[in-house]
């Protein structure tokens, strides 16, 4: 055995081995959990956008868009931040089970508190309208990216299914003059209409309005929602700008 | 040897400190383990006494090396264990290929050891026999029976190691004991 000792000494000295770094070390080690961090934050916000995408959909008027909700569902759900919510996730994952401690821990442990993470941030990202500012941001980057407003104003603007929307230009007792996206003019009744949310039927608001055409440029109106989420109120739809 | 005899009374992190700076420290931890590394790769794997020798080289000069990211709240043995397994799992495919040329040193088990891993199991067996069954045992499963009963690891340590949560180890273990209990209802070995 000394043989062997004296061996690697040797091998040590005639091929002048030396101990890798300090240095080098601790910068793998920030390297791989910045690297975490950022497929975290990357997972958070994707969570952010898809709960602003999922939040801004109107998902009681399935049955004017398609013919069953199963059929809405896959047509609405936006794949791309699915994909890119599921692929940080398994990737920082990966990342805390191959830490130096990571393996202390049952993977589902890891798993569940990944989640429970990224869902933390991603919902408050989201409550603070990250979300949007994301969806924003990439719709300004990417041309051929279709944002949620851009959506939302198609899905808005198809009269022949009962779908409009605009803004208000004037109000009376039962009626209001609505000129929707493509500059035509409407009136609505809306004295049978559900009001939904905070919408206040005044010049100037965005609305989105289910109804039917009964004649012309008149619109009979089913119901009346605020241009914005109206869980969080967010793109109240005040005013043309918020188009 | 340049290290003094007081060196050898020192714990195992101090001695990787001083390596650091000089490299014949590192002597007195090559001397503490590779008896004990030497005994370890030849219960996993039945490999001629120069491939084990030139795994160990490797296995030293990789720990020397990587002196500088032991983590001093791990115990330096579970680090160079975690090494050598390591480094038998990258070697294991290639031993796997060739023939076996030698066997197990029967000697290599402590009588103590047996006892203890014959009691466990409730049966009692001589050294040949638990020799002859472990040799046809998945290496996950032989791995986990030799940390525990003839390197007396505990399971944080086999944890540490294996770098496998200790709850996966108690279910190895669970594992590897039923699977000796097969090898040796199929060996028709009576137990």
């Amino acid at each position: 055995m000394k043989d062997l000792t004296d061996k690697i000494l040797k091998e040590i000295k005639s091929k002048e081995i030396k101990p890798i770094s300090r240095n080098l070390f601790l910068l793998k080690n920030y390297g791989f959990w910045t690297m975490t961090f950022l497929f975290v934050v990357l997972g958070s916000l994707s969570i952010s956008l898809l709960s602003y995408n999922i939040a801004s959909k109107d998902w009681d008027i399935y049955s004017r868009l398609h013919e069953s909700w199963l059929g809405f569902i896959v047509s609405s759900l936006p794949y791309l931040w699915i994909a890119m919510a599921m692929a940080s996730l398994i990737i920082a994952v990966l990342n805390f089970e191959h830490s130096k401690k990571g393996y202390k821990h049952a993977p589902i442990q890891i798993i569940l508190f990944s989640v429970a993470v990224s869902l933390v941030l991603g919902l408050g990202g989201y409550a603070l309208g990250f979300g949007q500012q994301i969806d924003n941001f990439v719709g300004e980057t990417f041309s051929s990216y279709s944002t949620v407003e851009s959506q939302k104003s198609a899905t808005w603007n198809q009269p022949d299914k009962g779908l409009f929307s605009g803004v208000i230009q004037s109000a009376e007792k039962d009626t209001f003059r609505l000129e929707d996206l493509s500059g035509r003019s409407w009136t609505v009744d809306f004295s049978a209409a559900d009001i939904r949310g905070n919408t206040k039927i005044q010049p100037g608001v965005r609305v989105k309005i289910v109804g039917d055409i009964s004649e012309g440029s008149n619109i009979n109106a089913v119901s009346i929602r605020p241009w914005g989420n109206m869980m969080n109120g967010r793109g109240n739809g005040h005013g043309r700008n918020s188009q | 040897m340049l290290c003094m005899d007081k060196d050898i009374n020192k714990s195992d992190e101090d001695l990787v400190t001083l390596s650091i700076a000089r490299s014949e420290y590192f002597s007195v931890l090559i001397h503490r383990y590779e008896r004990r590394l030497w005994r370890y790769i030849s219960r996993l794997c039945s490999c001629s006494d120069q491939d084990i020798e030139d795994l160990l080289q490797e296995i030293f000069i990789k720990t020397y090396r990587n002196l500088n990211d032991f983590d001093s709240g791990l115990k330096f043995s579970s680090w160079i264990y975690r090494i050598t397994h390591n480094e038998v799992i990258s070697h294991y495919r290639k031993l796997k290929a060739r023939p076996q040329s030698t066997d197990f040193d029967l000697g290599l088990l402590p009588d103590n050891s047996i006892n203890e891993f014959t009691v466990l199991l409730d049966k009692k067996l001589d050294k040949p026999r638990i020799l002859k069954i472990l040799r046809t045992m998945d290496l996950k499963y032989k791995e986990v029976l030799v940390l525990r009963f003839f390197e007396e690891k505990d399971y944080n340590e086999i944890s540490d190691i294996l770098k496998k949560p200790s709850g996966t180890v108690a279910t190895l273990l669970n594992r590897a004991k039923r699977q000796f209990r097969d090898k040796a209802k199929k060996l028709n070995i009576d137990f």
